[in-house]
């Protein structure tokens, strides 16, 4: 059975699209990663025009963050206060973003920008992934007695002192600087409206490492963030270059939800270093496949205008 | 299935032709509707030949004074066949009136049934891609223009709508049977917009058009995508908002299902 997608003006398998969100989903259910940046080139891979993808994905994200979102709210593991912060920059970087999409792709550049920014990123995570876990699969037994690594939570925090802005935040007990999240709100913002990606894969590591949140907090506010961050992309990518395609990003969500629930069960019966070159394998040949297609001859480009 | 077809023939519209001898085509429908699981439909054409004839032509496109199908095309030409990626340096040209839809079927190849040099005489026949060159116009953007932009620019727009199938040329598709009927059957693809499209067929004779028959046909979509195409054009702002709370919504609903699940 066919789905019609009203605004990219094509139809599609359901089974293809649903299984496009199963199998970010069960990922995502496996590693505890968002998606986003495996959703969008996923659908570029299966004929969905970039820019529709990346603002579909961004609706989709909405969707899959307040489900988690929710569940974290009521633990009580969202810093509503920090969460401000960085959206204060998300929400500035986001749109700014939003305007750098409606440029380039007046420019005709939008498609060839999107695809150069995924095959760096799934580069630099897939290879990071597939070298780590090969080193882990050689040194097995030292794995297995290896302690993990502790992070080195707020080693940066007293640099945060000497900035400009501080502001005391309840999760840290601290006083540091808002510079540091506003800016990267304003980086990840911009980021997801040209790539379509919660971009939690960049945050989160943020709060923890530099910022010196707890893992559990950081999680919790960086979803709380993603949410607001991509509802504004999402409204300002439906207003300003109508890429937003709503059957295409609740189709998505459906298999996403399916598959992350398959992937939580699943991860329990594999290890960690079989999953992660898994998804390494599965990160580059998505990269591999986006170098085929910019590398390969093509037509001259042509873009429906609106 | 003579019967049908005769039925279907007396039941249909019939219109006049513009010259010549009256053709009387009919199509199976005369709207196709866009719904939810649309994924192109099949349009069928029936016809009776009035006489003696060599061939039918039969063009089934949109119409040139319908305002929808006049959005323009941002185009871009580059060295031809380099790889994407290095596809920056570019002539712009925004496209204006280049025919959303045109499928073309005949019952035998068109060189057989048209004069070679007819294409290039003023008065030629009103069939091929060669047909649509005077009809849209271009407008640089920027770049440098080169004086053959314009038969690439033609050139790529064709290959383009070929490859969204709502471009084709199908030569000895077209069945022409020998109880004096004609029928051909024309796949409206996924991509194809909405709007009022014109089916004309030509019945040809020594290479000659001795007579013409016209049908028309309507694209219009209905219920949720409808709404959602509406909603998105008219009011975009409005549009996002609907998608955000749908979104958040479901979201919502689903975290409540699973917290449900597991017990939290």
């Amino acid at each position: 059975m066919y789905i019609y997608l009203p605004l990219a003006n094509m139809s599609i398998h359901i089974l293809t699209l649903v299984g496009m969100g199963c199998v970010v989903g069960f990922l995502s259910g496996l590693f505890g990663v968002g998606g986003g940046f495996l959703l969008t080139p996923l659908m570029i891979i299966s004929g969905i025009p970039p820019a529709m993808a990346a603002a579909s994905s961004s609706n989709q994200i909405v969707a899959a963050a307040a489900s988690g979102a929710t569940a974290h709210y009521r633990m009580g593991n969202i810093d509503v206060k920090m969460g401000i912060v960085i959206l204060a920059g998300s929400l500035v970087g986001g749109s700014m973003g939003v305007q750098v999409v409606k440029l380039l792709r007046a420019l005709g550049h939008f498609d060839i920008v999107l695809q150069g920014l995924y095959i760096v990123m799934l580069g630099g995570i897939g290879g990071l992934l597939f070298v780590e876990s090969l080193k882990t699969l050689r040194r097995k037994k030292e794995v297995f007695t290896e302690k993990r690594s502790v992070p080195f939570s707020g080693k940066w925090t007293p640099l945060f002192h000497h900035l400009p802005l501080q502001m005391h935040f309840k999760s840290l007990g601290a006083e540091i600087s808002v510079f540091v999240p506003i800016t990267a709100g304003i980086i990840i913002g911009f980021l997801s409206a040209l790539m379509g990606i919660g971009g939690s894969f960049i945050m989160v590591p943020i709060l923890i490492y530099i910022i010196g949140m707890p893992t559990v907090m950081a999680i919790g506010t960086d979803l709380f963030q993603v949410v607001i961050s991509n509802a504004n992309i999402t409204i300002q990518q439906a207003a300003r270059n109508h890429t937003v395609d709503v059957v295409l990003a609740f189709s998505l969500f459906c298999g996403v939800v399916l598959g992350a629930q398959i992937g939580a069960r699943t991860g329990r019966f594999l290890r960690g270093e079989q999953i992660r070159m898994v998804m390494a394998i599965f990160v580059l040949s998505m990269m591999a496949k986006l170098i085929i297609n910019l590398l390969l001859p093509h037509d001259h480009g042509i873009v429906p205008a609106y | 299935m003579t019967v049908i077809v005769v039925l279907v023939l007396l039941c249909g519209q019939m219109k006049p032709s513009v010259d010549g001898v009256n053709v009387p085509i009919t199509l199976d429908r005369d709207i196709v509707r866009i719904h939810s699981f649309f994924h192109g439909e099949t349009v069928k054409l029936y016809g009776t030949i009035p006489t003696e004839i060599d061939g039918v032509i039969a063009i089934l496109r949109s119409d040139r004074s319908e305002r929808r199908h006049d959005r323009p095309l941002l185009c871009q030409i580059s060295t031809k066949d380099q790889p994407a990626l290095f596809r920056f340096r570019k002539t712009r040209y925004r496209v204006h009136n280049f025919p959303a839809l045109f499928l073309l079927a005949s019952n035998r190849p068109l060189t057989d049934l048209i004069h070679e040099n007819e294409n290039t005489q003023p008065n030629h026949l009103p069939v091929g891609y060669a047909s649509l060159r005077e009809e849209w116009d271009k407008e640089l953007i920027s770049g440098v223009p080169s004086k053959d932009d314009g038969d690439v620019l033609f050139d790529t727009l064709i290959r383009w709508k070929e490859k969204q199938g709502l471009f084709g040329l199908n030569e000895e598709k077209l069945e022409l049977k020998d109880n004096g009927h004609f029928l051909y059957s024309f796949f409206l693809p996924p991509a194809v917009e909405e709007g009022n499209y014109t089916l004309t067929a030509h019945v040809i004779k020594d290479h000659n058009m001795i007579g013409t028959g016209h049908a028309s046909l309507s694209v219009e979509s209905i219920g949720v995508i409808h709404f959602l195409r509406n909603l998105s054009v008219n009011h975009p702002l409005l549009y996002g908002c609907v998608s955000v709370l749908t979104a958040l919504s479901v979201g919502v609903l689903v975290s409540f299902i699973f917290r449900r699940k597991s017990g939290r």
